[in-house]
Formats: structure tokens, sequence, C-alpha cells
């Protein structure tokens, strides 16, 4: 049992990523990772959120109607986004207002709702905390992935201090202002995907649509 | 037109294709690698900027001496010394990403490469760094090529892939380079910048006519002044079926309409008329080499229409509203191949709608 519920924590991580594999909660990816210490907030806040919510799903999952289950999952995801932000106000405050509105919209994020949805309501506690757990770390671990490849390419830093000197401060980087802005977390969490799906080909999906192959060959 | 023997119509295939398009971009190179001499002689003259470090200008010092007379020989050596390094690194560049792509998938190699770096290197500006180059290349070939299957399969252009990231990556390389000074970086033309700041009378006072702007001898990217070597190039790509006329004619019916209409609000750049619009920037180049690309543009004849008048509408719109954008060739092109798909299928929806009602089906 205990290899089963080691099995829930760490297969999202890479195995079953919500990002990378479900491709979740890409809009707050492209947010909030322009910089690491911002990712690694974000990293921390959605774990504590999607730890709690499958807790509390989880042990309501047996007196919630069922048309009204959904409507009771975001109520408890919403306190437990408001708690998580106050928090932030009260001991991280500015780092709360660089993430500004993407803590609020945890609630939005499709990973929370699919793991409450998906699993808290089949499974017990503490299984339901280990999956959550394991999903906002797998979903962080991407973050944070992302997030030292623009900060680096970027501003030339890791976590705000300065590792690679920019050409107008006598140096000899030169940032790519393409790294600031959101599309560019496009191209690396593709990147990354293409790299996981390299190393792990059972992940690729089937084609919807097969092209007929025509060599070159043929046509002549 | 195709049993007619010759080495350009007798291969109905992908080869005679590129072979077109190779012949069809020779005039541009000329007038490219002439103009762009002639205008890093002019800039240099007038910036009195002798040993200033650039390397580009050392290797012309080292060919042809220090005294450099503004004659055809030193501008063709100072247009080969620019022209060259850029070329030779996006065409490495390319062809290097081409082989790791054929050998990783099992594709064949592909030849279409060489057409594709000599188009980037004409978006460049003279004095670019060869980093830029390698890295909007780069960035080309795998994301707009690459990873799509290569020829013929990607729905974006590469050459405005990797112009478009050269652009937004390094907004401000090139504003303070000891000759070309007040260059309009990479996302513009310098002729368009300059009417931006200072109207026709602008134009008129650096010596720009609309014949220099027709024949391409401004100040600007390497290759994309001339609209002279452009419809040379263009001649040859659409007798020969490669190119759609109704794509190029559409981009200028959109372009002529959109000038006209901005033409009625006075004020600032809006008076700028449409056939200064038409040599202006790189329109001309963009349209006949870039838009025409059968594989990212539209297919049926009047999507191929439709696609022609918006890109030319939006070119003008961009050019006139957005001043961080003196240009807008690249943005638009891109946005437009990326609607083409949805422009098709709106027009067989429509030809599939208007043939039951015919038939009363």
């Amino acid at each position: 049992m205990a290899g089963k519920r080691w099995q829930t924590l760490v297969v999202p991580l890479i195995g079953d990523n919500p990002l990378t594999l479900q491709i979740l909660g890409i809009c707050s990816a492209l947010a909030v990772t322009t910089s690491l210490d911002t990712a690694l907030v974000m990293t921390i806040a959605v774990t504590c959120v999607l730890g709690m919510s499958g807790v509390s799903v989880s042990l309501l999952r047996k007196h919630l109607p069922r048309s009204i289950r959904i409507i009771v999952q975001i109520t408890i995801i919403a306190s437990l986004v408001i708690i998580v932000d106050l928090v932030l106000k009260a001991f991280f405050f500015e780092i709360g207002k660089r993430l500004s509105v993407f803590v609020g919209l945890i609630v939005t994020n499709c990973i929370v709702l699919g793991r409450a949805e998906g699993f808290a309501m089949r499974n017990g506690p503490l299984d339901s905390m280990l999956d959550g757990i394991g999903n906002g770390l797998g979903y962080g671990l991407v973050l944070m992935v992302v997030g030292a490849i623009r900060e680096l390419l970027g501003h030339g830093s890791l976590f705000g201090m300065q590792i690679l000197l920019p050409v107008s401060k006598g140096g000899g980087f030169e940032p790519l202002h393409l790294m600031l802005l959101p599309p560019s977390a496009f191209f690396i969490i593709a990147c990354i995907i293409w790299f996981i799906r390299r190393k792990r080909p059972e992940q690729i999906e089937k084609p919807e649509f097969q092209v007929r192959l025509q060599t070159r060959g043929e046509q002549k | 037109m195709y049993s007619t023997n010759g080495i350009l119509f007798k291969l109905n295939h992908i080869d005679r294709i590129q072979r077109l398009r190779l012949l069809a971009i020779v005039p541009v190179f000329i007038v490219a690698v002439l103009n762009t001499g002639y205008q890093y002689l002019v800039s240099r003259a007038l910036n009195n900027t002798t040993g200033t470090g650039d390397w580009r200008s050392r290797m012309i010092e080292n060919f042809v001496g220090e005294g450099l007379e503004p004659d055809i020989f030193t501008a063709l050596a100072a247009g080969l010394v620019h022209v060259f390094p850029v070329l030779m690194a996006a065409l490495l560049t390319a062809g290097i990403w081409e082989r790791v792509f054929a050998a990783g998938r099992g594709r064949q190699f592909d030849s279409g490469f060489i057409y594709l770096a000599v188009l980037f290197t004409f978006f460049m500006h003279p004095s670019v760094s060869l980093f830029h180059v390698v890295f909007g290349m780069s960035f080309g070939m795998v994301f707009a090529r690459g990873i799509f299957g290569g020829e013929g399969r990607s729905f974006l252009s590469p050459v405005l892939v990797g112009v478009a990231v050269v652009q937004i990556s390094f907004p401000a390389a090139l504003t303070d380079h000891p000759i070309w000074n007040n260059i309009a970086g990479y996302s513009g033309t310098t002729s368009l910048m300059t009417y931006h700041q200072e109207g026709l009378s602008g134009l008129t006072w650096s010596g720009i006519e609309w014949w220099d702007a027709f024949v391409g001898i401004t100040p600007g990217l390497m290759g994309t002044t001339s609209v002279a070597a452009a419809i040379l190039g263009g001649a040859i790509l659409v007798f020969a079926r490669v190119a759609s006329l109704r794509l190029v004619v559409g981009h200028i019916i959109g372009l002529v309409m959109a000038s006209i209409v901005f033409n009625t609000v006075t004020g600032g750049i809006m008076d700028l008329p449409w056939y200064w619009h038409l040599v202006l920037g790189s329109f001309a180049f963009g349209v006949i080499f870039l838009a025409t690309d059968p594989s990212s543009s539209c297919v049926t004849n009047s999507g191929r229409w439709t696609q022609g008048i918006i890109a030319g509408g939006l070119i003008v719109l961009l050019r006139v509203v957005n001043p961080s954008h003196p240009d807008g060739v690249i943005p638009v092109l891109l946005l437009v191949s990326m609607l083409s798909p949805l422009i098709d299928h709106i027009v067989i929806w429509f030809n599939i709608r208007q043939r039951a009602l015919r038939h009363g089906g």
C-alpha cells in the first residue's frame, strides 16, 4: 500500500504531469514565470491549495449531491485560495504584489478543479492529499524550469542575482527581450514537452489525421 | 506550358520550383549588394568615421585601402563585405538545422533552405550582428519548418518567423551604431522612419525621389529596398506559375484602397499617397517573395483575392497608426498566413452552399 501511495505522489511529476501531459494551467504558467522567485511562490501556493482541497473534497465526497458537486468544490477551492492570498499579503507582501491577480486566479486553474473532480471525489483523504501535492509539485517543476530559462536569458540573473553581465553594463551577454514576453513560455513549454515525449514515447498521442506519405522518388 | 523543353519548365516538381525561386532572387541580390555598398559609402562620408573599430569597415579598408573612392567597384566590395558574412551565417545555420532534422527524422535533405537563407539575409540591416542572424535563422528553421515536416509543410514562412523573432528579441539593438546613425533597427526601414519623423519634405531633404525608391537606392534593410528588382523576380515567378498573380494584385488593391481611405483623413503620416506606400519599406519584396509562398497562403482563387486585400489594407493600417512598427509588413504577413486556412474554409463552405441552393440539395 505504501508503494501505491508513493506512486500517487511521484507519477504526476513527469509521467502524468498536469502541464506537459494534460496541458492544464497553461495560462498561469505564462504569466508567473518571468522570474524564478514568482514561479517558486506560485508553486508553493498552488501545491498548498491542491493538497488542502484534495483532503476537503475527499472528506465531503459521500455527502455531496451530484447536481451541486462542482459548486461545492469551487467554494472550497475559493476559500482556500483566499487563505493563501491573505497569508501572502501578510508575510510576503512584495512578492504577493508582483504575482498580483494570479494568486486569486488559482481558483480558475484547471488543475485544481480537475484533481478535485477527477481524483478526490473517488479516493480517500490521504490519497487525495498526496495526489494534490504531487500535481502541485509537477506543475511547479515545469514552472521552475521555465522560470529559470526565462530569467536567465531575459535578465541574465537567477533569483535576482546577476549571473550573466549584460552588454549595457559592460558584459558580453545580450538579453533576449523575447523571453520577457508571455509567448516565450509557450515555446519553452513546447520544447519541454518535445523533450519529455522523446524520452518517453508512450506519452505521444495517436494523430487524429494521418497524412499520406509521399516520397520525392514517387513523383519523378 | 510544361511541355516546353528546358531547365525551367520541364521538371514539374519541387526541384523546378526551387530553381525558379533562386533565379528570381538574382536581380534582388545584385541590387542588394550594390545598394548596400553605396549606402555604406554615403553614410561613412557623412559621418566621417574612419577607424571606428567596426569589423566590416576594417575588412573594406583591407580590400580597397583607406581612400574609399565612391565608384562602382568600391561599392561592390563594400556591399559584398556586408552581404556575404550575413548570407554565409544564415546559410550555415539553416543548412545545419536541415541536416539535423533530415538525420533525426529519416527525411531527405532538402535544398529549399538556400532560398530561405537568402531571403532572411535580405531582411537584415547591413549592421546586423551575426549572432542575431544565427539566432533568428535557427528559430525559423526549427519552429517554423523542422518540427512541421520540412519543405511545403509549414503553415508559416520560416523566414517571416525568424525575422519577427529577431525584431522582437532585439528591439533597440542597432540604434546607436557609429556609421549607420538614425537607423530604424530591425522593425522598420529607414526611409519610412524618415517619413514618420519629418513627412514627405524629410524624404525630399534626404534626397529620396520616387524613382530612387522604385529602383532601390534608399537606405534600409539590405535587400528589400528595390521595387524594380522585386518586380523582375516576381515576373519570373508569376510567369512560371510558382507565385499567384491574384495574391500579388490583391495585395496592391488592398494597399491602394486603404491608403486612399486614410488620405481623406488629413494629418501626419496619413497623408502618404498610395504610390509612395507601394515603393517604401519592404512591401514589394515581402509580397512577391513571401506572401506568395504556396504552403502558407490560400489555395482557392477567391481566397487569394481576399487574403491579398486584407493583407494590403492591414499593412497600411499598421504603418499609419503604429509608430513603433514603421514598416508593418512582417507582422501582417504572419497574421494573414495564419488566417489563410480559415479564409479557404469559408470560401469552400460558401461554394458548397451556393451549389446546394442552385441544385436544390
